[in-house]
């Protein structure tokens, strides 16, 4: 059936009717596709006629309508492309592999609303969970979602038939292995020394300065051609490692270094992974958030499709946290322009069971019980693209972040919109006061002031810019009663910017240190709480993220600095351009 | 004679730097030669498919000058002497 559908795709024919009722199996075991040509048939009228009722396959009568076969964005007024074939083909497959319809009711109404709206009830044993995930993949209720092509839902088929690759290996992690950077521009670091780690969407880069935070080397660009869309450092338990999420088409890798970036470990099996049953695949990792000093072998991960990992043991195994992935809100979760993404995580240092997440679009949820159980935390917050403006849960919320010293305080940026609560992100009221725009990506929290937070306001949806082609951070020194622009030394003319939702980053330094990553590639810093602004270095891809450092125990004498080429770092701002080469260290 | 891989550059840091290795086991479809292939090199699997065993979005396998999405995909025939290229899509360059 996919390969007639990829030969008909192939000629640029949308059959449009792809049913049972439409498949017929030769004598001789051939399977053909009937009803080519009907396409235009279909549609309005058949949706008409198709509301009267469904025989089910079992009763043997032919299925005389079609709309239990047709794909959630005709419902919605969308044309009819060849990925709602494939959606068409994920309820044959459903259909064969269980007997039943994926999506059932008594009623057009109720059929098109479970379509639309809910998720087919998972097929277990002795339906293989490859053929499994294929057919879920085919019934994403986004086209972007699913397979693009009947040939690749060809060759998944294959892959699950041959059983070659279809069964994954999940309990295999070979050891990582250690990659030396040769012929990149690294940094010497020693103690006091002050790191700002910049991830772009084309590698990360380390710059060094000293307290002063007046001049900067560039070391880098480290994961040549990945997107880092999420940087970390530990030094719990006397580590210095920076921790980062790599991403490009050979897949998304957590990688780290213990001496400042001239080695990486580099794992052979990937460590995070979905497990067999959820039919998912990692696309990202856009947060990593390390567990308190008191449990320093704890982390978790933020990623894309949208879940949450932990590690207990250091990275070394990883592990879906089951709890969250099974809430029942979690089908009814839709991506935002970023995919659908779990992009924030947030303890509250002062209660480990206590944590929150966020999620484009879902919202915020909670749980109080180390993980267990999580609910949704997003009363008060507007939801502008819902017809109930005010939901349980679908908001999509950009960054939130906690006070340590005072944890019932949280600020949340919304995608429109600006809260804070008082009591645990039980309840949010709005705080946008007296700002250009309440749409915006990032959001940081002063580290010793819990009344001060900082915010880069972008112009709207469509426009994600710099209102007005200003470049201005917003600060509020009262909780959110009202904001400041902060401006003096960015650019004020023409600086049509976008701060992403990890691009604005402060360090622990008195007076606080401020750093702004663009996606046009610049990078700001304010020495003084934001009074007074310089760039740092311009000419990086788009920022992603940024992180600040602050080295306090030694590393002079870390193992490998000397055996590694060492290529002196330039003492001017300059772009790092060498070459990424690496080789393997032998064990 | 047996089938033989070329790697492209991302993925020779799992095959010692070489650009072409070569899998025995007289293997008869694409599937085997991957197995084989993966359990000599292992860094090599999970770049070119994800946890749930398929080929990455934006990874082509082609066997000669022929991509295996067109070829019978993992059931595709090999013989002695094929050669297997794996490469990213131009599509997979974003941003």
């Amino acid at each position: 059936m996919a390969s007639a559908l990829a030969r008909a795709h192939d000629r640029g024919i949308v059959h449009r009717d792809f049913k049972s009722a439409n498949i017929l199996v030769t004598p001789e075991g051939l399977v053909k596709v009937l009803d080519f040509g009907l396409a235009r048939q279909v549609g309005a009228q058949v949706f008409e006629a198709s509301t009267k009722s469904f025989a089910t396959i079992e009763s043997g009568s032919s299925v005389s309508g079609t709309l239990p076969y047709m794909a959630p964005e005709i419902f919605r007024g969308e044309p009819a492309d060849y990925r709602s074939d494939l959606w068409g083909l994920g309820v044959v497959l459903y259909e064969l592999a269980s007997g039943r319809l994926p999506f059932e009711g008594r009623t057009g109404f109720e059929i098109s609303s479970a379509i639309l709206r809910e998720l087919p009830t998972p097929l277990g044993p002795p339906v293989p969970p490859g053929l499994w995930s294929v057919i879920q993949r085919c019934l994403a209720k986004e086209p972007t979602q699913r397979y693009q092509r009947a040939g690749e839902v060809q060759a998944a088929l294959e892959a699950v038939q041959s059983g070659a690759i279809a069964a994954p290996e999940p309990d295999r992690v070979a050891p990582p292995k250690t990659t030396i950077l040769h012929n990149v521009r690294h940094v010497r670091v020693r103690k006091g020394d002050f790191l700002l780690l910049v991830g772009t969407t084309k590698g990360a880069f380390i710059l060094k300065s000293n307290l002063q935070r007046s001049r900067w080397e560039a070391g880098g660009p480290y994961f040549h051609g990945y997107s880092v869309y999420a940087l970390a450092y530990d030094n719990r338990k006397g580590r210095h490692r920076i921790w980062a999420s790599t991403q490009n088409y050979w897949g998304t890798w957590l990688r780290s270094s213990d001496d400042y970036g001239k080695s990486w470990t580099t794992p052979q099996d990937q460590t995070i992974r979905f497990p067999a049953d959820t039919g998912l695949s990692l696309k990202n990792i856009w947060q990593i958030t390390l567990g308190g000093s008191d449990q320093p072998d704890v982390m978790y991960c933020g990623v894309e499709p949208a879940a949450l990992f932990v590690t207990n043991d250091d990275g070394a195994t990883w592990s879906l946290v089951r709890g969250l992935f099974d809430h029942p809100h979690r089908p009814r979760w839709m991506p935002g322009n970023g995919g659908l993404a779990l992009h924030t995580v947030v303890l509250d240092p002062s209660d480990r069971q206590r944590m929150y997440v966020a999620i484009s679009s879902g919202g915020v949820y909670r749980t109080t019980d180390g993980g267990a159980t999580w609910t949704a935390q997003n009363r008060g917050i507007r939801a502008i693209n819902m017809p109930n403006k005010y939901p349980e849960f679908g908001q999509c919320v950009h960054k939130i972040v906690l006070h340590p010293a005072h944890p019932e305080r949280l600020l949340l940026q919304n995608h429109w919109g600006l809260y804070r609560s008082d009591d645990y992100a039980e309840n949010w009221k709005d705080i946008a006061n007296g700002v250009p725009s309440d749409f915006g990506f990032a959001m940081i929290m002063h580290p010793r002031n819990p009344e001060c937070a900082y915010i880069v306001p972008v112009e709207s949806d469509e426009f994600r810019c710099t209102c007005d082609g200003r470049m201005r951070v917003y600060r509020t020194r009262n909780a959110g009663g009202s904001w400041e622009p902060l401006l003096r030394g960015l650019p004020q003319k023409g600086a049509y910017e976008t701060v992403l939702r990890d691009a604005l980053s402060a360090d622990t330094l008195d007076p606080l240190g401020i750093y702004v990553g663009t996606r046009s590639g610049q990078l700001f810093g304010s020495r003084d709480e934001g009074k007074s602004w310089g760039r740092i270095l311009e000419g990086l891809p788009p920022v992603l993220c940024v992180r600040s450092v602050l080295v306090e125990d030694t590393a002079a004498d870390l193992p490998g600095t000397t055996t590694t080429r060492f290529v002196p770092a330039s003492t001017r701002s300059t772009r790092a351009t060498s070459k990424t080469k690496t080789r393997r260290r032998k064990k | 004679m047996p089938v033989t891989f070329h790697i492209p550059g991302a993925l020779r840091e799992f095959t010692g730097g070489r650009s072409e290795v070569d899998v025995g086991g007289s293997p008869t479809t694409l599937a085997d030669a991957l197995s084989a292939l993966w359990s000599s090199y292992p860094g090599i699997r999970d770049r070119m498919t994800t946890e749930q065993g398929e080929i990455r979005e934006h990874i082509n396998v082609f066997i000669g000058d022929e991509n295996v999405r067109y070829t019978g995909g993992l059931m595709s025939r090999v013989t002695d002497g094929t050669k297997i290229t794996i490469l990213p899509a131009v599509s997979g360059g974003r941003l």
